[in-house]
């Protein structure tokens, strides 16, 4: 009799264990609101800054057509001023009935204004805070970062989600590419101290806002000092040697051609004169397949190629110099060479660390390309070429 | 007269020991932010260092076969001095428990549940842990095998998870710290995970086969580990870069940012996973050594009836030990250390000493008296 007492009482303490431990900090769906982005721009007060927050709404998001009201936003905007990004947290945090939950965070796009103006001291709270990740992307908008959360997309009611999966598009395309805030923050705390982050802008067409990716944006010590176009960042991605896809032009005087990008590397090597740095140099390899070929009348495809090849390596070069005078220009050390230079000659870097800026603004470039043609696609002719009448 | 009479294979003494320094892992961030890049090397100085200490421990535990660490002293210094010398071991051991158990409470609170209290998160934990230790040594140390398998299965499946984000050129510059932060970190290593191995001594007595091959399953048990600790460092330098100075769990994020596919990332949690598992055994095995010790020390014939109030008294001295993280930082980076040095490396040495220099006597009393009676 006593053991099964015992026994009850083992088994009913066993169960309270299970069944009501585990809910101590429980949060209902109903109970946060899950954050997807968040924007941080400049206040019109000096030295504060607004920050946006974009909450996707559950019940309006998927759910089929009855669920939620039918003209309902499936996004909430709440935004606030304050000195810093905690203090802007926390009066949001007073006027909202959930939790804020930042685990789901997509993207912090920062306005142009305030990446002018310093972006350092409002990282570290995303660096410092529990729930937040650092796979976050980084993005710089062109004009106001709040305008960007509201822009809605067309197939993503969600913009932050949709602005992910662009970035992830547009990197395999090398129109843009994706910077998580890991990376960032490494990039501005290397030896180099420059970072890249991809610029989003609205484009108003009518009466249809659309986003788009274009560019990047160039930090040094956290602070925006300038932008690169489109074709600029091609060039900065064929010097890293990440170029993963994506097209290049050639232009010959015999025809033109678009080559669809395989692969490419890059190897950099700075050239010393006795201790003295002399030039920077960077062996790139890419590798392409022809994607479509106009003109070239009464040529073979052996002499094709060879023509093609060295376009290629032309219209690189010119993307690269264009990028490399720009980034001279803004002297920001975007490529990581300072970073390349303390790693593999650590001795030499802290005779040129202290006028690391004066150096590269000055250093020349030296690029030597090397294409390599694998394919040209299902058919080795094209309608113009001989052969064909 | 003998407290514990279990006895554990040999085999299983070495996975022990695998699993009590791998268990240090969390620690990394002790010295990654003093030796950086060169993180690893640190690993193989530490590792050398510790050589000629294991060879203390092992030669302490051939001299005394049958006696654990406080039964040595007791043997060694006297009854008064051994009871003197015992006390820094048992204010050791039970630092060493509560320190972990501090450890893993910071660990949850920090990454899986965040509003759980720490007390409740420490008081779950250690009546887990005091009901293996009622069971005894067997029982403790019989998963050693299956948590070093299960923990170097999910190291492997983390470096190739990972293996896409590494950039071997983080390595580099190699050797470009200043020399002190070197002593530093070797320092540091050698004396948190590495040299806590003296906690072994007073399970040494209790392993079979030991007249054979305890040297060789100690040596063997602290290479396996320095190797696994190397390959964990290794990983998270390369995926992190320099990064890591800025972490507080470099491993924790160093996972998080594994992605094989898009569906299998962010398998963080398997790093939480590991690392309750390895501070359950690691608790397990030291809270076991206090009370064993403290038996020991008071000749008491079972060490049961202080399981209870070990345990209250561990959470409390874990409650208050600190007053926060940076508290708990600062002091493994600089103070413990020495402390530690001091138990682990220096008092073994001396009583190995003084027992070789007794031993030495008693054989010149022995033999003169032999030549006298001649």
């Amino acid at each position: 009799m006593k053991q099964i007492s015992r026994l009850f009482i083992l088994a009913s303490v066993i169960a309270a264990i299970l069944f009501s431990s585990g809910c101590y900090d429980i949060r209902e769906l109903d109970r946060v609101s899950i954050v997807t982005g968040l924007a941080v721009d400049k206040a019109e007060q000096p030295g504060n800054i607004e920050l946006t927050i974009q909450i996707g709404k559950a019940g309006a998001l998927g759910g089929g057509e009855n669920v939620g009201a039918p003209d309902e936003k499936p996004v909430q905007l709440i935004d606030a001023v304050g000195e810093s990004v905690m203090v802007a947290l926390e009066s949001l945090r007073n006027d909202n009935s959930r939790i804020l939950f930042f685990q789901h965070n997509q993207v912090l796009i920062i306005g142009e204004d305030q990446a002018r103006t310093g972006i350092i001291p409002y990282l570290d709270t995303f660096m410092r805070n529990k729930e937040s990740r650092f796979e976050v992307w980084v993005l710089v908008s062109e004009g106001n970062a709040k305008d960007v959360l509201e822009t809605e997309m067309e197939l993503d009611e969600v913009s932050a989600v949709g602005i992910a999966k662009m970035i992830k598009n547009h990197t395999e395309t090398s129109k843009s590419l994706g910077v998580r805030l890991l990376d960032f923050l490494s990039k501005i705390t290397e030896r180099s101290a420059s970072a890249v982050a991809p610029i989003i802008k609205i484009i108003k067409e009518e009466d249809i806002h659309r986003l788009s990716l274009s560019g990047l944006a160039v930090f040094k010590k956290g602070q925006m000092t300038g932008k690169l176009t489109e074709d600029q960042s091609i060039g900065f991605s064929w010097v890293m040697g990440d170029l993963k896809g994506g097209n290049l032009s050639v232009e010959t005087e015999k025809g033109s051609a678009q080559l669809a990008v395989m692969s490419s590397s890059s190897k950099l090597k700075p050239v010393f004169n006795k201790d003295r740095l002399q030039k920077m140099k960077a062996d790139i390899t890419g590798k392409f397949i022809i994607a479509e070929l106009t003109g070239f009348k009464n040529m073979k495809i052996e002499q094709v190629i060879d023509l093609l090849k060295k376009g290629a390596a032309d219209s690189i070069k010119k993307l690269v110099m264009d990028c490399y005078k720009k980034s001279q220009q803004l002297k920001s050390d975007i490529y990581g060479f300072g970073s390349y230079i303390y790693k593999y000659h650590a001795g030499r870097w802290k005779t040129i660390e202290k006028d690391w800026d004066a150096v590269f603004s000055n250093l020349a470039l030296e690029v030597d390309i090397k294409v390599d043609i694998q394919d040209t696609g299902k058919t080795g002719k094209s309608p113009e070429m001989e052969g064909i009448r | 007269m003998k407290v514990e009479n279990a006895k554990i294979s040999a085999t299983q003494f070495m996975f022990s020991i695998v699993i009590f320094i791998r268990s240090s892992s969390l620690l990394s961030a002790f010295f990654f932010s003093i030796t950086k890049q060169d993180s690893w090397l640190i690993v193989l100085f530490g590792t050398v260092v510790c050589i000629p200490l294991l060879w203390v421990y092992v030669a302490l535990a051939k001299q005394y076969p049958d006696k654990s660490l406080i039964q040595i002293n007791d043997e060694v210094f006297g009854r008064i001095g051994g009871k003197i010398v015992s006390v820094f071991y048992i204010w050791f051991f039970f630092t060493l428990t509560t320190l972990n158990l501090r450890d893993l409470g910071g660990f949850v609170n920090k990454s899986i549940m965040i509003l759980t209290p720490n007390t409740v998160i420490i008081s779950i934990f250690i009546i887990l842990c005091a009901w293996s230790v009622y069971y005894g040594l067997e029982v403790v140390t019989r998963y050693s095998i299956v948590f070093t398998i299960i923990s170097t299965a999910i190291l492997i499946v983390s470096i190739l998870a990972t293996f896409n984000i590494m950039n071997f050129e983080n390595f580099l510059p190699i050797f470009h710290q200043p020399v002190n932060s070197y002593i530093h970190g070797t320092h540091i290593i050698s004396t948190i995970p590495f040299g806590e191995l003296v906690v072994f001594l007073m399970i040494a007595p209790n392993v079979e086969g030991k007249e054979k091959g305890l040297a060789k399953y100690f040596y063997g048990g602290f290479f396996i580990a320095a190797l696994l600790i190397l390959l964990v460092i290794l990983r998270d330098t390369a995926v992190l870069g320099n990064m890591l100075e800025f972490l507080s769990l470099p491993s924790f994020e160093a996972l998080r940012l594994a992605t094989l596919f898009e569906t299998i990332s962010h398998i963080e949690i398997l790093f939480a996973v590991l690392l309750i598992l390895f501070l359950f055994f690691k608790i397990s095995i030291l809270f076991y050594t206090s009370i064993l010790a403290v038996s020991h020390f008071f000749k008491i014939k079972s060490y049961r009836p202080l399981i209870l109030p070990a345990s209250a008294l561990i959470v409390v001295y874990s409650i208050t030990i600190f007053e926060n993280v940076i508290m708990h930082t600062t002091i493994s980076r600089g103070t413990a250390p020495f402390f530690w040095a001091f138990i682990e490396m220096i008092l073994p040495f001396i009583t190995l000493m003084v027992s070789y220099i007794k031993k030495a006597i008693k054989k010149a009393a022995g033999s003169s008296k032999e030549a006298s009676a001649a």
